[in-house]
């Protein structure tokens, strides 16, 4: 089940009503099966899964922390517990893998056998990739790392810890937590307040706006021109890789705010997960505005272990690579995301190797750092790079984005973007229309929310003012949302008989 | 902090829940009434042209209760083929067509349950058609069920309809239309926000009038076909359940096959029908082997292969109304001031037509 189902316009009224109606005591348990609910709607059998990962890092926990308790010497204590997250690591990332990955290291192990003239590999199982698994895989390690650290206490409460690692609002698309806050979360008794709640569906129709309206509308045209990129070339690529940036940035904050919104809605609150990230003024600094629950647990897990930046340049470099290539791989099982995980390494390290020199054209020219021009340009430059990348993030193969690039800087065609050429890329001009209003809307309150908070500044207003906002964003989503069956008008012209 | 203060924090706090109570019910209110507007706009609907359908088939509901004592239930065979007006200006007999276009049989038995909601008629006609067309389907397409359950009000009656009608995993679009037709903003017209068209009345009591002519030449050897091909699975079920209905309501059923180009696989339906009305005491009525008796002129009465234009249908209806009256005891309306206006509606359709 998606957010934006009808499913889940049935279902999630229900969860959160009877949730605030039993007491604390058995909330949990009411959000578990409910959680479960939610997955299995989608395929029943990798519940199992879930469960399976739920089990294999609830243990590691419990046997972590018994170690502790254990009179033995504090080396072989260590050893031990770095036994037990072995365990749980491999287990989990192998589950990962088999069902993520195997298809695709098959076909490379294929290429290479090919390449030697060797009897090639058959695949056994036709592996179906469980919705979820990356996210709560990422969650449930991170609970692991986190015992072990002594970050937190082993949970001794199975239910609590199995709703922890399913918990629907973040269970399909994140934003992943830790049991620091979760967890915890999960054990504190909650309050009704009026407020949360209404806030907290504010914040999930604005999530469907970004969702159905934006994301899914600027889709139709940006599939169309990736899908038969040999038929376009130069701006009308130029206009699809940006609109690729919109549609991938309100698809995911679209949904995290759903997630966020619903987790509001019953007195949780989650991370955010993204931070106006466009504009971002490095790509370092784009890392720590977009999908932060992931970056964020990549440093902690990934980076950080590894050393991070402390064992020198060449390390470090070497780190944020490593980091990168998890990252890319991580979204993807193909060759086009390894390139993209890996681009953003690179801009990261030759924005480190550069950055003596871009000191020294600074300080030679005297520009303020801090000026709008540049901080503008630092943001319009950082923008192109990141959108770049998402060539590789979006093309269907490797081979592909590179075809991509080439047709769009092959040809330069600026007319294309005023001769009505626009409006053949699968967005009539009315849609087009809606399209462009719908970013303006999300562009101003972007910026709005830079200094403010909106909900608080919204319950400043008077109540005619506020409803009547919030009917119009809510009609607006109903009318515009690109959703259910399309409408045809040619389908009933004829049809008089 | 004393109990005093605590007292009035509580109080308070009670207060401010309430107000939060009433204010969520009315924001509730507020949204289902707007909904309902803003549904009502989107809707497709036709409320104009000779296929005001959204018209006939919502007006129903507006004609004065128990008046008609004739109804027709099918596809758009039947809404071209009966004109009630004629009807009544001949016989005095009151009728409605209450039929859309490509009806399946299972469809139309649930318009009929609906129409018995508002009318108790005495003769319920059939077209058959269907039942040969759809002969081995479970399902027409959507263009075909969409506007046979749009204009059905929500009700135990309409689940039944969208059940019978339509594959399962698209039914939740014919209960809640708004998730197909919130895309039509793109074409909206003055026409649909005219919210008050469901209050409006068909004069024309749901027959659909076709001025044009198309001369046609049939294949009249079709009709001398002999042999019978079987009724499918969920036709047979639909033809039970109508004849069930038939004797829970008291009514009689009148099974008609109007004239048009038919196949050779649609008439061995026809003929299995036959058998199966005359088996359960039902007339059966097929006008294709009497055209000549009705005097139809293949080059000025016909709109298409499939229809008769309004010089057919009056003649057909006249021939009609001859068997109504042999057949069942129908009472004459026509001085019957009760129903003064079907009087009128006729002369307006005389008008109509010398447009």
């Amino acid at each position: 089940m998606v957010f934006n189902s009808l499913q889940f316009l049935i279902f999630f009224p229900i969860v959160v009503l009877f949730y605030w109606a039993i007491p604390h005591k058995y909330r949990f348990i009411w959000l578990l099966g409910a959680s479960y609910y939610f997955y299995m709607c989608w395929n029943a059998q990798y519940a199992l899964l879930l469960a399976t990962s739920t089990i294999i890092t609830f243990l590691s926990g419990y046997l972590i922390e018994r170690e502790n308790k254990k009179n033995q010497n504090p080396s072989r204590c260590i050893k031990r517990k770095k036994m037990w997250v072995a365990i749980s690591v491999i287990l989990n990332l192998s589950i990962l893998f088999f069902f993520k990955y195997s298809t695709f290291a098959l076909d490379n192990i294929n290429l290479l056998l090919k390449a030697w003239h060797i009897r090639l590999l058959q695949p056994q199982f036709d592996v179906v990739l469980p919705v979820g698994i990356s996210f709560y895989t990422f969650q449930a390690l991170s609970y692991t790392v986190d015992v072990y650290r002594g970050e937190v206490p082993a949970e001794r409460n199975i239910g609590k810890y199995a709703l922890f690692v399913s918990f629907f609002p973040v269970l399909l698309s994140g934003p992943i937590e830790r049991s620091k806050n979760l967890l915890t979360q999960i054990h504190t008794v909650h309050h009704f307040r009026f407020n949360e709640v209404k806030n907290g569906l504010l914040l999930m129709l604005w999530g469907f706006f970004e969702k159905i309206v934006i994301a899914d509308r600027v889709a139709v045209l940006v599939n169309q021109v990736f899908d038969q990129y040999t038929k376009y070339s130069g701006f009308s690529i130029v206009l699809a890789v940006v609109l690729f940036a919109v549609q991938i940035y309100c698809d995911f904050s679209g949904y995290s705010d759903m997630a966020i919104g619903a987790a509001r809605v019953m007195g949780f609150s989650l991370m955010q997960n993204f931070k106006r990230p466009y504009f971002a003024k490095s790509v370092s600094d784009f890392w720590r505005r977009w999908h932060i629950a992931l970056s964020s647990w990549l440093r902690d897990y990934v980076y950080i272990p590894l050393g991070g930046n402390r064992r020198g340049k060449v390390r470090k470099y070497f780190n944020i690579m490593v980091t990168f290539l998890v990252s890319g791989l991580w979204h993807g099982a193909n060759w086009t995301y390894v390139i993209w995980g890996l681009l953003h390494g690179v801009y990261q390290v030759l924005g480190g190797l550069l950055k003596p020199f871009r000191d020294g054209v600074t300080k030679a020219f005297h520009i303020d750092k801090n000026s709008f021009s540049n901080r503008l340009f630092r943001i319009l430059f950082t923008f192109i790079l990141v959108d770049f990348a998402w060539i590789f993030f979006k093309a269907p193969s490797a081979g592909a984005a590179f075809q991509i690039i080439g047709r769009m800087f092959g040809t330069f065609n600026p007319w294309v973007l005023l001769d009505g050429t626009v409006y053949t890329l699968g967005l009539d001009q009315k849609d087009f229309f809606v399209m462009l209003f719908s970013i303006g809307v999300l562009l101003l309150v972007s910026l709005l929310r830079r200094n403010h908070s909106l909900s608080r500044e919204l319950d400043k207003q008077n109540i005619v003012f506020r409803w009547g906002l919030y009917f119009g964003a809510i009609f607006f989503v109903l009318i515009f949302g690109i959703y259910g069956p399309s409408f045809n008008a040619s389908q009933f012209i004829y049809f008089k008989f | 902090m004393n109990s005093h203060e605590e007292a009035i924090r509580m109080r308070k706090r009670r207060q401010q829940n309430k107000i939060n109570f009433v204010k969520t019910i009315c924001f509730l209110v507020i949204f289902c009434v707007l909904f309902s507007v803003v549904n009502t706009i989107m809707k497709r609907k036709t409320l104009t042209s000779s296929w005001n359908m959204s018209i006939k088939i919502a007006g129903l509901a507006n004609e004065p209760k128990n008046s008609m004592d004739v109804m027709y239930f099918g596809s758009s065979h039947m809404y071209c083929t009966i004109n009630p007006l004629e009807l009544f200006h001949e016989t005095g007999i009151t009728s409605y067509v209450y039929a859309m276009q490509n009806q399946p049989l299972w469809s139309s038995y649930y318009y009929m349950k609906e129409a018995f909601k508002h009318q108790s008629p005495k003769v319920v006609v059939l077209d058959v058609y269907p039942v040969a067309f759809y002969n081995g389907k479970d399902y027409a397409d959507e263009s075909v069920n969409f506007p046979t359950t749009d204009e059905i009000p929500f009700s135990k009656n309409k689940i039944d309809l969208v059940e019978a009608s339509v594959p399962k995993k698209e039914r939740a679009n014919h209960y809640i239309e708004f998730l197909k037709y919130h895309s039509r903003w793109k074409e909206l017209t003055n026409y649909d926000f005219n919210l008050n068209y469901r209050k409006e009345t068909d004069y024309l009591k749901g027959y659909v009038l076709l001025r044009d002519t198309n001369p046609q030449a049939f294949d009249e050897n079709v009709y001398k076909l002999t042999g019978t091909t079987q009724i499918s699975e969920k036709n047979l079920l639909y033809l039970n359940k109508i004849v069930e209905l038939s004797k829970e309501k008291n009514f009689k059923l009148v099974f008609m096959v109007t004239p048009y180009q038919m196949l050779e696989d649609q008439k061995k339906v026809f003929n299995e029908i036959e058998v199966y009305a005359k088996k359960n005491g039902i007339s059966f009525v097929d006008y294709n082997p009497q055209i000549q008796k009705l005097g139809l002129d293949l080059n000025a009465d016909y709109y298409d292969k499939g229809h008769v234009n309004y010089k057919g249908a009056a003649k057909i209806t006249d021939d009609f109304g001859q068997f109504l009256i042999n057949k069942f005891r129908l009472a004459d309306k026509r001085n019957d001031k009760t129903y003064q206006n079907w009087n009128w509606d006729y002369t307006a359709y005389q008008k109509n037509i010398k447009k």
